[in-house]
């Protein structure tokens, strides 16, 4: 079977600096990948890539077999290949609904009956559907939920998760890893850029250990948490499990 | 020759309401287009690549540096020595108004697309929106809120600076005022009425964009 995404010695650079050095990686169908790593080690930076918010410099990436460069047609891309930010950047302008029938009925044509039944379903299993005529601001909370429904009301193939955690007061973390899991569970292709170590481990099927623009490891969660077979990786888990501890002594 | 006040005033108001309706057309002209012009000019100064860009913030400082009289001057009596056109001393009026105004809007509205967050944008793109609408549902949107109250305080502008074209011959509200003026005498009440006409005029619009922001500060 051909991989769904897959990346060949994918370079990117900003300026003088190598963020991502000679990529590869191939993403099944159905895949779960977390993708971890110090800051700046680039893993942003490669989801970002995937859907052409960042163009790359060398390599090639393949989406379904296609090669996708500057010639691609981004916006069917990303219609596909839908992305969640880490401050959710819902449309301040626009109730929680408008925000997630835009896609739809702007880039796909959609019936608006049809569509609206979609965000009724979605929105209702996050239980913000009371919700709906709320602009952003007016929540008190949900708001990356609302996105992650925005990005899944384009019915992609693909989602790409930012650190979509990362912004959020802890109470709502749950709420929204949550939502994850049940995507993971539905047979959904997903990348997901996190520093929640413990739902890395409960939801990826692979993890993808990122330092310095380059991958120095992928392994199923068991196998990369138990025994990471580079020094960084060990590093990297061990600054982790302690910060977790301070945390915890913190909220005690 | 000292007529009684109300005697004035039944004279002088026909005359100056004609004059008052010169004025208005000018600046609501001049409004329409600096506003049309400065959206184009925020767009552009956004996306365009360096030359225009660079063309545009020459543009910018030529009306910046150059009092708006000298350009009245400059194209009332240089586009026919220069260009062999003749255009009509109102019209005149209008472009240089509307050429100043725009520069403004314009640097009002690429402020206010610059200080929405680069996230927004990329927010669109990701849904797969197209340029246009990302501009049409989710920046412009966005920024006229931020921009509005700014914007009118440019336009109350326009219209106090319309009273210039007195200079190039314009009959508008001020000239018709000196020419009364002139036969009767009456400056304080003549003055006084045209104080009340631009009072009349630009403090609504001012009173608004004060609400509006008060209104909107903390909408986005």
């Amino acid at each position: 079977m051909t991989p769904l995404l897959e990346l060949g010695s994918v370079s990117k650079q900003f300026g003088p600096n190598l963020v991502l050095d000679r990529i590869s990686l191939s993403v099944r169908a159905g895949e779960v990948i977390v993708i971890l790593g110090p800051s700046g080690c680039g893993k942003s930076t490669l989801l970002r890539t995937l859907n052409g918010l960042e163009p790359i410099q060398g390599g090639e990436i393949r989406f379904d077999g296609v090669l996708l460069d500057g010639a691609t047609d981004w916006q069917r891309v990303r219609q596909r290949i839908g992305m969640v930010f880490q401050s959710y950047h819902l449309f301040p302008n626009l109730t929680v609904l408008e925000n997630v029938l835009l896609g739809p009925l702007q880039v796909q044509k959609r019936e608006r009956a049809e569509a609206l039944l979609q965000a009724e379903q979605l929105l209702t299993r996050i239980g913000l559907w009371e919700r709906r005529h709320d602009y952003p601001r007016q929540l008190s909370g949900g708001q990356q939920r609302i996105a992650i429904v925005r990005a899944l009301c384009m019915n992609p193939q693909v989602m790409l998760f930012d650190e979509v955690t990362a912004a959020l007061d802890p109470e709502m973390v749950q709420e929204v890893l949550e939502v994850i899991r049940d995507l993971a569970g539905s047979g959904m292709t997903l990348l997901i850029v996190t520093h929640e170590l413990a739902f890395a481990r409960a939801v990826a099927d692979r993890i993808v250990f990122m330092d310095g623009g380059h991958i120095l490891e992928q392994a199923a969660p068991h196998q990369f948490f138990d025994n990471p077979r580079s020094q960084r990786a060990r590093q990297f888990l061990a600054k982790f499990s302690y910060t977790n501890v301070i945390k915890r002594k913190e909220s005690a | 020759m000292a007529s009684s006040i109300s005697e004035q005033l039944t004279q002088a108001l026909p005359l100056l309401a004609v004059g008052a309706g010169q004025t208005l057309a000018i600046s609501l002209l001049a409004i329409l287009f600096a506003t049309l012009g400065g959206v184009a000019y925020g767009v552009l100064a956004q996306q365009g690549g360096r030359l225009v860009r660079g063309l545009l913030r020459l543009y910018l400082e030529l009306f910046r540096v150059v009092p708006v009289l000298v350009w009245l001057y400059l194209i009332f009596f240089g586009l026919p020595i220069f260009f062999g056109l003749d255009m009509p001393a109102f019209w005149c009026a209008v472009l240089v108004l509307a050429l100043w105004g725009a520069s403004e809007v314009g640097e009002v509205v690429r402020g206010g697309l610059n200080s929405l967050a680069r996230g927004q944008q990329e927010a669109g793109l990701a849904l797969g929106l197209s340029t246009w609408q990302l501009y049409r549902h989710v920046l412009l949107p966005q920024a006229l809120q931020r921009l509005t109250p700014p914007t009118i305080n440019i336009y109350t502008r326009i219209i106090k600076t319309s009273s210039l074209a007195v200079l190039i011959g314009v009959v508008e509200v001020i000239k018709v005022g000196q020419q009364i003026i002139e036969r009767t005498y009456g400056s304080l009440l003549i003055y006084g009425l045209l104080f009340l006409f631009f009072f009349l005029v630009c403090y609504p619009l001012s009173l608004a964009s004060r609400r509006l922001e008060q209104q909107w500060g903390n909408a986005v």
